[in-house]
């Protein structure tokens, strides 16, 4: 597994939050992706668009509901493709099946696509521990991988570097001259990685979805890299996690116009492979083997979790980070984990244990906007509200704040049920919270834990008329 | 004797644990029809809309009245980029164009792929890899998404819409389809085929500031020719 770092939630926002850099360029990319999705979607018509949402969250929830059956198609139907299929039901037995592969043919070097879940495994350091060379080759994790951290946003792995910082990294790990614009640093990665396609032994690659009724792994690139690893190299691997599998070939139209446009506003990406079996004597351009290994890594979790399993319906498009007020703020790294954002608030604590990550269902004012901008309508609060449920019935440690606020909310429950207590208690209230009012506001309260309350927001003081005596006198007014 | 393999999960393993998580009371109900749309168009409003959705997908278009007039315009391309190395496939298409006669007059390299059997898959990408141009046909244009459909084998080629700089493709109008959904109802048989490639465009990043670059680590300029000849 990867480094687990979801602990340090608070602290790392905090830091982003200060992060003046930082914090320019995520409202300036940030912008980006969401005026591209809405262009596409009104170009797309909003009703057909939410039509084939609609649709998209019938076929996923069905196709998981099944997934038993789908996965064994999908396994039968890869080896009529003469393709190899491989389950791994944890990280390290990912790792272990790559490994394998990669001593059986010598390989030396191997190229790879955009995988998340190889961010999951930690495959990279799994490979580089057999002194096996691994490449990234999309330009975003190419400049992770150089600049040795984890990718920042899901689809946008190196969002948080501006130009200047890329230009440093390649003049620093790459020997390369100053370079100002970002078409030339594009170009310079191009030329670096041409070589690295064209000599690798082996290809990696994620997959976004499984045809079961094909055996057929797809993949939406944009740069090419995608095409590449899964075409020059002798050997191609494709990992890919249980959920993502689809029931036909007659689905595959409705997600290819669900995921781009989700994802970056595109009608659809440059690139759209289709990847059956390997070299046969009607295509020779094809790898000599390939080979396709389904994880689970925490996944079954989800399933076995019936108000959580909708969170296996993710088709990874990023939409919810894009529009999320705290992905927006604290940005990818402060999650700790792969999965950033209010998907991964969900599927992150059930991945790595809910005790580890307490804070992520916490980290979100459950706005909704996620949800109104999912493709497959993943009800994202509702599962975020659960989470939080969760960790209230297994606090844990007592600390005080929790006995705090168990006598708190003992307090307003007794208030509540009796309008006697209610008023003497708002009697009381206006008389302790004399000292601290100014202009009709409270904006500091001097003690411990009650000083959290005022830190970042001012609260309103209680009215000088209840409710109930408003209502009253109003009442009597109308009445004479 | 012990196995000093490692225990690995085996395929049955997998999915009877997630059989026993979902048990037998689940919800079976099968995915509804889709709505099929009656959209009736005739040919040309679709090879309409191709056009102008390709021209938004960043294809340069052209429009082609007979052969002669496509050799014009590759001759144009080849001067306007300055390549020299060109891969073909061994496409009919192509091959009507009588493009090899004006390659070699005009002292152009030009590597047919697919012509001289046996081609290993090392000798195409060491072709291609070289090549400023390849130039092929395709099987599908699709007008909604501003796409061609390559399936390889027989003739048609993976490596020549991938590695040269420059990519042409030739198609004639009877190709494009109107709905992307078209295409995977067009392939009867899916699994007969490696690969199936889906083409929208010059290939592209935005990697850097959400920047969008055209000529990513695919072709950096795609050209599509529509001959009303064939």
């Amino acid at each position: 597994m990867s480094k687990i770092e979801t602990t340090k939630f608070k602290k790392a926002s905090k830091e982003a939050i200060k992060n003046s850099k930082l914090q320019n360029t995520l409202t300036s990319v940030m912008a980006h992706f969401d005026h591209a999705r809405t262009e596409s979607i009104n170009e797309f018509g909003e009703t057909n668009w939410n039509d084939l949402r609609e649709r998209g969250k019938i076929i996923k929830t069905h196709t998981i509901q099944n997934l038993d059956q789908y996965l064994s198609k999908f396994a039968s139907n890869v080896r009529k493709n003469k393709s190899i299929i491989h389950f791994a039901d944890n990280a390290s037995e990912v790792n272990n099946i790559v490994c394998e592969i990669v001593t059986t043919h010598k390989a030396q070097l191997i190229i790879k696509s955009k995988s998340m879940i190889s961010e999951e495994t930690g495959l990279n350091n799994a490979l580089s521990d057999i002194g096996i060379e691994t490449v990234e080759t999309d330009l975003g994790e190419y400049i992770i991988q150089l600049a040795d951290e984890t990718p920042f946003h899901i689809i946008a792995p190196a969002m948080h570097k501006t130009k200047d910082d890329v230009s440093k990294l390649f003049q620093e790990k790459l020997g390369s001259k100053k370079i100002l614009e970002i078409p030339k640093l594009a170009n310079f990665a191009r030329k670096k990685l041409r070589n690295k396609f064209l000599k690798a032994d082996i290809g990696i690659t994620g997959a976004n979805f499984l045809v079961a009724d094909t055996g057929t792994i797809v993949l939406v690139t944009n740069e090419g890299n995608g095409r590449m690893c899964t075409t020059l190299p002798k050997v191609h691997i494709a990992i890919a996690g249980m959920e993502k599998v689809i029931p036909s070939i007659n689905n595959l139209a409705d997600f290819l116009h669900l995921l781009p446009r989700a994802a970056t506003g595109q009608r659809l990406t440059s690139y759209v492979s289709l990847i059956n079996g390997p070299k046969n004597s009607d295509s020779i351009e094809e790898p000599e083997e390939r080979h396709v290994i389904i994880v689970d890594n925490g996944r079954s979790k989800l399933l076995a979790d019936q108000q959580l399993r909708e969170a296996l319906n993710c088709i990874r498009c990023g939409a919810c980070l894009n529009i999320c007020p705290v992905y927006k703020a604290v940005g990818g790294h402060s999650y700790g984990w792969v999965y950033p954002g209010p998907i991964g608030s969900i599927v992150t604590p059930v991945m790595v244990g809910l005790k580890k990550a307490t804070d992520l269902p916490n980290a979100s004012s459950l706005c909704g906007a996620c949800k109104d901008v999912c493709p497959v309508k993943i009800n994202i609060p509702h599962m975020l509200l659960n989470l939080r449920s969760k960790i209230k019935e297994d606090p844990p440690k007592q600390n005080i704040s929790n006995w705090v606020e168990k006598f708190a909310s003992e307090v307003f429950w007794q208030l509540m049920k009796n309008q006697t207590r209610l008023s003497i208690a708002h009697t009381i209230g206006k008389i302790i919270q004399f000292p601290f009012v100014r202009n009709n506001t409270i904006s500091k309260i001097p003690f411990p834990i009650f000083s959290t309350w005022t830190r970042t927001k001012n609260l309103m003081p209680i009215a000088k008329k209840s409710f109930h005596a408003l209502w009253e006198s109003e009442l009597k007014k109308i009445k004479q | 004797m012990i196995s000093k393999k490692q225990s690995r999960t085996t395929e049955t393993d997998f999915i009877s644990k997630i059989g026993k998580i979902l048990g037998n009371d689940r919800n079976t109900t099968p995915i509804p029809e889709k709505k099929k749309s009656i959209e009736i168009q005739t040919e040309q409003t679709i090879i309409n809309k191709f056009i102008e959705t390709a021209k938004k997908q960043n294809w340069s278009i052209h429009q082609a009245q007979s052969s002669n007039n496509v050799l014009t315009l590759i001759e144009k391309i080849l001067i306007k980029t300055k390549a020299k190395n060109i891969v073909r496939t061994n496409e009919e298409i192509i091959n009507k164009l009588d493009i090899s006669k004006y390659l070699e007059s005009n002292n152009y390299k030009e590597t047919i792929i697919f012509n001289k059997k046996p081609l290993t898959s090392e000798k195409i990408k060491n072709f291609c890899s070289k090549a400023d141009i390849g130039i092929s046909s395709a099987d599908f244009a699709i007008a909604e998404t501003g796409s061609i459909a390559i399936i390889p084998g027989s003739n048609k080629s993976k490596m020549v819409s991938l590695l040269p700089t420059t990519h042409i493709v030739i198609i004639p109008p009877k190709l494009i389809i109107n709905k992307l959904e078209e295409l995977f109802l067009k392939l009867p048989d899916i699994q007969k085929n490696s690969s199936i490639n889906i083409i929208s465009g010059p290939s592209r990043t935005a990697d850097i500031e959400q920047t969008i670059v055209i000529g990513a680590h695919g072709p950096k300029e795609v050209h599509l020719i529509i001959c009303n000849d064939y």
